[in-house]
């Protein structure tokens, strides 16, 4: 991929991306919850398997205090789980053989685990396509962090990846702005109190967002085929948007009043959704060192050499 | 010959587990259509189910009777103040669908009842081209002050065996009203609520007795369910009703949506509106303070409710979501001393009570605060009994209700035999007493109003910086009634036009106020921007993100005549002549149109020797009305008002907000994009190795 600098930025993006999707998910888990209750009380999916195998009835095992007590272990150690796999994406990666899969192993896990929590999402959210679809690039990130760790991947097939990421995250995200579902009082609440704008504009402008969010979509799809100052503006959007949405969890959530109650709940929101602005400044950065229309013809595949190189630097 | 029996309208509510299916032998079919063939007069089998009440008006003199058209077509309720039985051409009364929705796999059908008598019961039978429904029958809500009961609770969508159980408690309890506060059903599907309207039969007494609900958007839940499956009176799903003339008002609100906002504003303006109800209660999903670890804070519940609840003094609040149980002593919101933005005040506080566990698994209550007053873990609804001087509330645990005896219409507030009621070392019943309404008495009064005359300078001429000022000489300003503006052709007086546009128009306003100010609301119609003074002070702006100055143009479009709302600093006002000045803005120098009117509302202290405070006890009180309320207009950005973070503890006046954030949010997305956009340097930084 174009330079060593440029690896090196990417390697960099991405660990930091991953980190911070870990670290943000593990204060969730360890502070607060997580929607495994949206599974693990799924009365019409599970009531039969908890006749079958608890001996229990549908109502004596969800007011049960084990049962209870087990969820919210399971929680406890999924944070853990993601505090572990924060830590490797951060660490150098290691010389031995044995402990660079280790590593990638973590982040790996760490990764499907995400993927898992998405899937809870969809679920606890009356099984809406988009809640999916919003958080790809939260636990695309560590994925992508994992191959490029393995080195060894042409860079279109890297950046086609990145692409896909990028657009279901904010093709889901847009699913939402322009009111394909309800548009979660949430994002207007953070609109009206980011921008200091009325609910009808913030209704407004969350719409207009929502397209541009489709339009980022797309565009991102279809880069190859695009101009690149369109495609290079369209990712600067992507960016900004990534990081506006992602910050308004703290801008517009943290109080001076309850300042370390709302930073207990919201830092972490906007953390673990940094991917959101990174990923697609990895995909900017990559554009624009693109300076030769050869360069998509010819992809310029990274060795393990090259990778180990660069993350141990 | 009508085979239903008459005394048990759902014969196979507690007969036949409602996840099986009969699956009758071929020779019981046979013998049914036989049967059948026979058959002289009427219906065997009713094409109508899934039967429910609700209210979306005036209590004491309608209801709305939706069902579930299963086949058949035609639907009419007949209803009359006798027992008619199945007979329906017996009744007096006949009324046809008012709105079908095609939703969640149903045909459901409402017929809006009016016109009926306060306090009375009514009988009903629904009939179609082929079927008749069983009889049932309901009671409207008193018109004057007379003690009612209701059933509050929440979360009922995924644990069906408590479901089903909180149910009977309402079939028991046989209260006037049933507020369930959202999350009805676990993924919102189709299958999911047709359980959940068949589980919901069990409501129905043995006796036909049906109770009205009065349903609450949850997160499981969406907009269209509550407003398609219960005919709400909006799909925002935020409503308020009055109960027994000046006594109670029972607020729905949606913690789904924004609570600030629109909803905010209707909820504000909806209290001062009934500021002598004796009562107030309100019903909502999302807990302010969850009282179990796991679930964040309502921080944006907090923010913009709890101030207006303790401003107007809500008696008591119900929430939901957390699955368990708690109650709270009653609290008012403040900054010191206390306890996650809380504390205890006996004598000006609102209750807190719930969270929510009619049907769902229980969480452990491991966040009980030092104002918290009992917790605990168990399926439960809650029983309060609104009385003319006090609200009871006790907390029914309802996995014992199968063997409690049911309350007696005779005597609706005793607790019958064996009926359960959860017992706290704090006591088994909460007693919420009527008090005195400060601002009862205190009608608001519209001292400016839409269509009033201001004077007004659309000359293009910068008049400086202190034309807003309460001496400003504005004697030589033409004048004309509102709307004032151009462009869409609704004007009564029509503005300069010119091309390019003016940037900015200038209108003033004199009032003058006997007494002192103790709340002021707001209510402005402008494109596309507007900025409003009041003696000098600049109160409230909208898209004047780029100042004021009479050169620059409105920050962002309004729509055309735009309506915002919002609460003023009382103390901005003074005993005299006060000068309301506003400036609208044009978006730029080719816009279309420019528009503006101008309400002010204010609520004036009262005179010397006067009836201030008047209310409590249901009493005497007046400016209440009846009836059904729900907002839809919009709110800005006011900027002259109390931070409510002082509000506790202050008396009188509303609070506002200060969006200060909003200039540095939009600054910081344009450097960003700026810095994303810039023209890239030949060499990176990074690439250079």
């Amino acid at each position: 991929m174009g330079t060593l600098g440029g690896q090196r930025t990417t390697a960099w993006l991405l660990r930091v991306a991953a980190a911070c999707t870990f670290f943000g998910a593990a204060w969730q888990h360890l502070r607060w919850d997580a929607p495994f209750w949206a599974l693990a009380f799924n009365e019409r999916l599970l009531e039969g398997a908890v006749g079958a195998l608890l001996g229990m009835t549908w109502h004596e095992y969800a007011t049960s205090p084990t049962v209870e007590r087990t969820i919210v272990g399971i929680v406890k150690a999924h944070g853990l789980l993601y505090a572990a796999a924060g830590v490797a994406a951060l660490l150098p990666s290691p010389s031995h053989g044995r402990w660079r899969r280790a590593q990638r192993g973590v982040l790996s896990v760490g990764a499907g685990l995400l993927f898992f929590l998405s899937w809870l999402y969809f679920l606890d959210h009356n099984r809406q396509v988009g809640a999916l679809l919003e958080r790809t690039s939260q636990w695309a990130a560590p994925a992508l962090l994992v191959g490029w760790l393995r080195g060894a991947q042409p860079e279109g097939r890297f950046r086609a990846l990145l692409s896909m990421a990028i657009a279901l995250t904010f093709f889901g995200h847009g699913l939402y702005a322009v009111g394909f579902y309800e548009v979660p009082g949430a994002f207007v609440t953070m609109i009206m109190n980011g921008l200091g704008v009325g609910e009808p504009t913030a209704v407004t402008l969350l719409h207009a967002a929502g397209v541009l969010d489709f339009v980022i979509a797309g565009v991102v799809l279809l880069a190859p085929k695009l101009p690149r100052r369109l495609v290079l503006s369209t990712l600067a959007w992507a960016v900004a948007w990534g990081a506006l949405t992602t910050l308004a969890r703290v801008w517009s959530n943290v109080s001076w009043t309850f300042f370390e109650e709302t930073v207990a709940q919201w830092l972490h929101e906007a953390v673990l959704r940094l991917p959101h602005a990174v990923l697609p400044l990895v995909l900017f950065l990559s554009v624009r060192r693109r300076t030769r229309p050869t360069d998509d013809a010819n992809p310029t595949p990274t060795t393990p050499q090259t990778s180990k190189a660069l993350c141990l630097s | 010959m009508n085979l239903l029996p008459f005394m048990n309208p759902v014969p196979h509510m507690n007969t036949m587990p409602l996840t099986k299916t009969f699956r009758p032998a071929p020779l019981f079919v046979a013998l049914g259509l036989l049967a059948g063939s026979l058959a002289t007069a009427g219906p065997a089998v009713a094409d109508t189910a899934r039967y429910r009440l609700s209210w979306r008006d005036d209590p004491s003199t309608t209801m709305v009777v939706g069902w579930d058209q299963t086949s058949g077509s035609g639907g009419v309720v007949h209803y009359g103040k006798t027992d008619e039985g199945t007979n329906a051409s017996a009744y007096p009364l006949s009324q046809g669908v008012d709105r079908v929705t095609s939703a969640f796999g149903m045909e459901n059908h409402f017929v809006r009842l009016n016109n009926l008598e306060p306090d009375t019961a009514y009988y009903f039978v629904i009939r179609d081209d082929t079927s008749t429904s069983p009889r049932f029958w309901f009671r409207t809500a008193p018109a004057t002050p007379k003690a009612f009961s209701v059933v509050a609770g929440g979360d009922s969508r995924n644990n069906r065996t408590p479901r089903r159980n909180g149910n009977q408690v309402v079939a028991k309890v046989r209260p006037l009203v049933v507020m369930l506060g959202g999350d009805f059903t676990d993924d919102d599907t189709a299958t999911q609520w047709r359980n959940w309207f068949d589980d919901w039969q069990m409501s129905t007494s043995p006796d036909g007795r049906m109770y009205p609900m009065l349903a609450t958007r949850g997160n499981h839940d969406s907009n269209a369910s509550i407003y398609e499956l219960w005919d709400t009176p909006s799909d925002r799903n935020h409503y308020a009703l009055t109960f027994g003339g000046t006594m109670a008002r029972l607020y729905t609100l949606n913690s789904e949506i924004a609570a600030g906002g629109n909803q905010r504003a209707w909820l504000d303006g909806d209290l001062s509106d009934h500021a002598c109800i004796t009562f107030k209660l309100a019903q909502y999903h999302k807990p302010m303070r969850p009282h179990t670890s796991g679930k964040s804070e309502g921080q944006d519940e907090y923010t913009h409710w709890s101030d207006l609840f303790f401003n107007h003094r809500l008696d008591l609040a119900v929430e939901c979501d957390s699955h368990m149980v708690k109650r709270t002593w009653p609290l008012v919101p403040a900054t010191s001393g206390d306890d996650e933005g809380f504390v205890r005040d006996d004598d000006e506080g609102t209750t807190y009570i719930g969270e929510g566990c009619w049907g769902a698994p229980t969480r452990t209550p491991n966040d009980s605060k030092s104002w918290t007053r009992a917790a605990g873990s168990f399926n439960q609804v809650n029983w309060i009994q609104v009385h003319p001087d006090r609200i009871e509330v006790r907390t029914l645990p309802t996995d014992s209700i199968a063997g409690a005896d049911s309350v007696s219409d005779a005597d609706p507030f005793s607790v019958p035999n064996n009926l359960e009621v959860w017992t706290p070392t704090s006591g088994a019943v909460v007693t919420v007493p009527a008090r005195e309404r400060p601002d009862c008495g205190l009608t608001p009064e519209e001292v400016i109003a839409f269509g009033d005359t201001w004077s007004f300078h659309d000359q293009g001429v910068d008049l400086g910086p202190n034309w807003a000022a309460p001496d400003f000489e504005d004697g030589a300003w033409a004048s004309g009634p509102g709307q004032l503006g151009y462009g869409d052709g609704d004007e009564a007086t029509v503005l300069t036009d010119a091309d390019p546009n003016h940037p900015s128009v200038y209108f003033r306003k004199a009032i003058d106020l006997p007494r002192p100010v103790l709340a002021a609301q707001l209510r402005v119609l402008f494109d596309d921007a507007v900025a409003v003074w009041v003696n000098g002070a600049r109160v409230y702006d909208v898209n004047m993100d780029d100042g004021t100055d009479f050169a620059t143009f409105a920050s962002a479009s309004s729509s055309d005549n735009e309506e915002a709302q919002a609460t003023l600093d009382a103390a901005g006002f003074v005993v005299g002549r006060n000068v309301v000045a506003a400036m609208v803005k044009q978006r730029n120098g080719s816009s279309s149109d420019v528009s503006f009117d101008l309400s002010l509302r204010v609520t004036l202290a009262p005179p010397p020797g006067g009836t201030g405070g008047a209310g409590g006890n249901g009493g005497g009180a007046t400016g209440s009305g009846a009836g059904m309320s729900q907002g839809s207009t919009g709110a800005g950005n006011p900027t002259g008002g109390s931070n409510r973070t002082d509000a506790p503890g202050e008396d009188g006046g509303g609070c506002s907000y200060v969006g200060a954030k909003g200039r540095w949010g939009w600054l910081a997305a344009l450097l960003g994009l700026g810095l994303m956009l810039r023209r890239p340097r030949r060499r990176r930084d990074d690439e250079g190795g």
